[in-house]
């Protein structure tokens, strides 16, 4: 096998047509003096070195077949980082719980450290992986800061974000006060935002990540009593096709999902008689499982040709009749 | 003979124009020639060469014809030259063997880009991209790539650091203040450029040139001293090239091109690196002034980073370099660019440079180059 030496490189952060995407460039050179321009994966940011030694082998695309750098014994680290936010109980808890269980180590990022947060930290560590829980206020801009801070700080990176955290004030439209509209909007919306703002930059020194968004299909449909909490799902899904597209270059990817009523304490706060007439008209008259929208994040999160879509999932609400 | 330039005309470079090109073209063309002391007919000017890298830079070709147009259609011939990021350079270069060897008596030169006429900076990465080699386009390394390869190798080779580098921006920047043409017209310091995000590892935002609309004009005629008192004399001009791909040079953190034009600029005007006043280089990324130093004897190699260290290239040192702002702080509209070069010189040379004048300038050196260095011109200028 010839054995090809890195004499200089580069990591590229400003992706450029037709490719997309960030990688780093080298100059390899074998022990014959021959020279060649190569491409290197990004997901070794940050470890190459000048005087490594590796195979270069050729990687076939439209565009060309391109010689790719590939480092001999070079460790990449196979743990993912995983930041859910709202983590501690819920549909977050559930998805902390099933990423751990795929080998993530998982920062828990709530609003506080309650008895619900200790059992959700406790079931990470139980399921062989490492949780960090991060006190953090989504709708307050520096307490993301300080808290992706933390995340990075204990675990290194941030691999998949989920922008879990939400809350309701539900009320119909003339009993909405602008604090309740404030309110929703700026954990469940402004949240997101905050979130995607601080964590993109590490992703793209990481060589890419997935960010998933946890909507509604309330976005989708509306729904009585819930303008704020309707137009921050909605908004939610805007913000998912905009940073599709911006992101991908980067390797980041940004997917929504669209729950029906999932059986956790935000939807059983719904008036039982509303609830009941609700599962009369959807077709699988049930409640979502927490556990079932967490293995849907996680395949996602594993399915690298899903971007910029909003995934329902409902037990067939968006297609019942009347619409829900 | 002789041969001088008799009059420069540019446009204030700007990050995004709302000018056509075809409007640019016209009102350089219209301004050099109302820029010559004693006047220059239309009917004088016999050749017309148009520089211009790419017509997904403003959406035109054949512009030669478009400025002959504008002259009133004379008996003038006229083209279009492309060498990349030294097209205009090029234009120089031909005029003045057309000059010397009597086909042309009056050449008008016209340098224009429009870069913003594509919606996004990774579309114009793209078409600068394809000016590299092809081994380079195929694996997707922009320009900011490749000089980051020269930028690593040259760091690990002498030692130099990111640091060192963002000097050069500094620089750069202080002098474009002073230049009412310059298209960033902002301070900064060693902080800013370090806080800027990495474009290409270890190149930063700070180290890179501008992406920028503009355009320049020049007049240069084998009559000099019948157009003007004071011509800027073109003592020298020289083109070599290097191999286009970083990846195929012996040296990766030198540059032949500009080592080799430099040398034989400097020996056809009979001048060495100390008799210059100014000069005006391509500082595309701010590695390649450092290195430039070195390929054109103002330093010796791995040691160019002490003169902008130690101030010898700031406006107040002793060889002041882009006292324009160069390409990081005036802009970088490609075919612009080495007219721009040539235009600053002229008028650094004619004491009409304003609040960035170096005093008492009397020879100076114009080093244009493209791709990462596979053609350059040297030119040498006295008054």
């Amino acid at each position: 096998m010839v054995v090809w030496k890195l004499i200089t490189y580069t990591e590229l952060y400003t992706p450029v047509l037709p490719y997309k995407s960030t990688y780093a460039i080298g100059v390899v050179e074998n022990e014959e003096g021959v020279r060649r321009i190569v491409r290197v994966d990004r997901k070794f940011f940050g470890k190459l070195k000048i005087g490594m030694v590796g195979d270069v082998v050729e990687s076939w695309s439209v565009f060309g077949t391109i010689p790719v750098f590939m480092p001999a014994g070079v460790e990449v680290s196979e743990r993912r980082v995983a930041l859910v936010t709202g983590g501690a109980r819920g549909i977050g808890a559930a998805i902390s719980l099933e990423l751990a269980r795929s080998g993530y180590l998982i920062a828990v990022a709530d609003i506080s450290r309650d008895a619900e947060a200790e059992k959700t930290i406790k079931a990470i560590s139980d399921a062989g992986s490492k949780a960090l829980f991060v006190e953090m206020d989504v709708s307050k801009y520096e307490s993301v800061e300080e808290g992706v801070k933390k995340v990075v700080g204990e675990f290194g990176r941030v691999d998949v974000l989920v922008n879990n955290a939400g809350i309701t004030k539900d009320a119909y439209l003339q009993r909405i006060s602008p604090d309740m509209w404030d309110a929703v909007i700026r954990v469940n919306l402004t949240g997101a935002y905050n979130c995607s703002r601080v964590v993109t930059p590490y992703m793209i020194r990481g060589g890419g990540g997935v960010i998933v968004n946890v909507s509604s299909i309330v976005g989708l449909l509306g729904n009585l009593g819930q303008a704020n909490y309707a137009a921050s799902k909605s908004g939610l899904i805007g913000l998912t096709y905009t940073l599709a597209k911006e992101l991908a270059p980067y390797g980041i990817r940004v997917v929504a999902i669209a729950p029906g009523f999932v059986k956790t304490r935000m939807a059983l706060a719904v008036p039982t008689p509303i609830l009941r007439d609700y599962l009369r008209r959807i077709p699988i008259p049930r409640l979502v499982e927490p556990e079932e929208v967490a293995r849907l994040v996680r395949h996602i999160v594993e399915n690298e040709a899903l971007n910029g879509v909003v995934i329902p999932i409902d037990l067939g609400t968006t297609i019942s009749s009347p619409k829900a | 003979m002789e041969v001088g330039v008799v009059g420069a005309y540019s446009l204030k470079y700007e990050l995004r124009s709302s000018k056509e090109v075809w409007d640019m073209i016209k009102e350089v063309v219209e301004g050099v020639l109302g820029k010559v002391d004693k006047g220059i007919g239309k009917d004088e000017i016999d050749l017309v060469i148009v520089s211009n890298f790419s017509d997904r830079f403003g959406g035109l070709t054949h512009t030669a014809p478009l400025v002959v147009s504008y002259l009133g259609l004379n008996s003038t011939k006229g083209f279009r030259v492309e060498n990349a990021c030294v097209s205009g350079g090029t234009a120089l270069y031909i005029a003045w063997n057309f000059l010397r060897s009597g086909l042309a008596k009056n050449a008008l030169i016209v340098g224009f880009e429009k870069m913003s006429y594509l919606p996004s900076s990774m579309e114009v990465n793209e078409v600068l991209m394809q000016a590299g080699h092809p081994e380079e386009v195929l694996v997707g390394s922009p320009f900011v790539s490749l000089y980051a390869l020269i930028a690593t190798a040259y760091m690990s080779r002498y030692g130099a650091r990111e640091e060192d580098l963002a000097l050069v921006a500094v620089k750069n920047h202080e002098n474009g203040l002073r230049n009412p043409l310059a298209a960033m017209q902002k301070k900064i310091s060693v902080e800013d450029v370090m806080k800027s995000p990495y474009v290409s590892w270890p190149l930063k935002l700070y180290d890179s040139s501008l992406i920028t609309d503009g355009a320049a004009a020049m007049i240069v005629s084998s009559e000099p001293r019948r157009y003007t008192d004071t011509p800027v004399m073109l003592r020298s001009i020289a083109m070599y090239h290097d191999h286009p791909g970083v990846s195929q040079r012996e040296d990766l953190t030198a540059l032949r091109a500009v080592r080799k034009a430099g040398e034989e600029a400097y020996r056809s005007a009979g001048i060495t690196p100390k008799d210059v006043d100014v000069m005006e280089v391509h500082d595309a990324f701010t590695i390649a002034e450092i290195i430039i130093y070195e390929m054109l004897g103002l330093a010796e190699r791995g040691r160019g980073v002490e003169l902008v260290r130690e101030g010898v290239t700031a406006f107040h040192g002793e060889i002041p370099v882009n006292p324009s702002g160069g390409l990081k702080s005036k802009g970088h509209p490609i075919g612009a660019t080495g007219v721009g070069m040539v235009a600053e010189i002229y008028w650094q040379l004619r004491g009409e440079a304003g609040e960035r004048q170096v005093p008492g300038a009397e020879v100076g050196l114009v080093e244009n180059h493209g791709g990462t260095g596979a053609t350059s011109v040297v030119a040498v200028f006295s008054r």
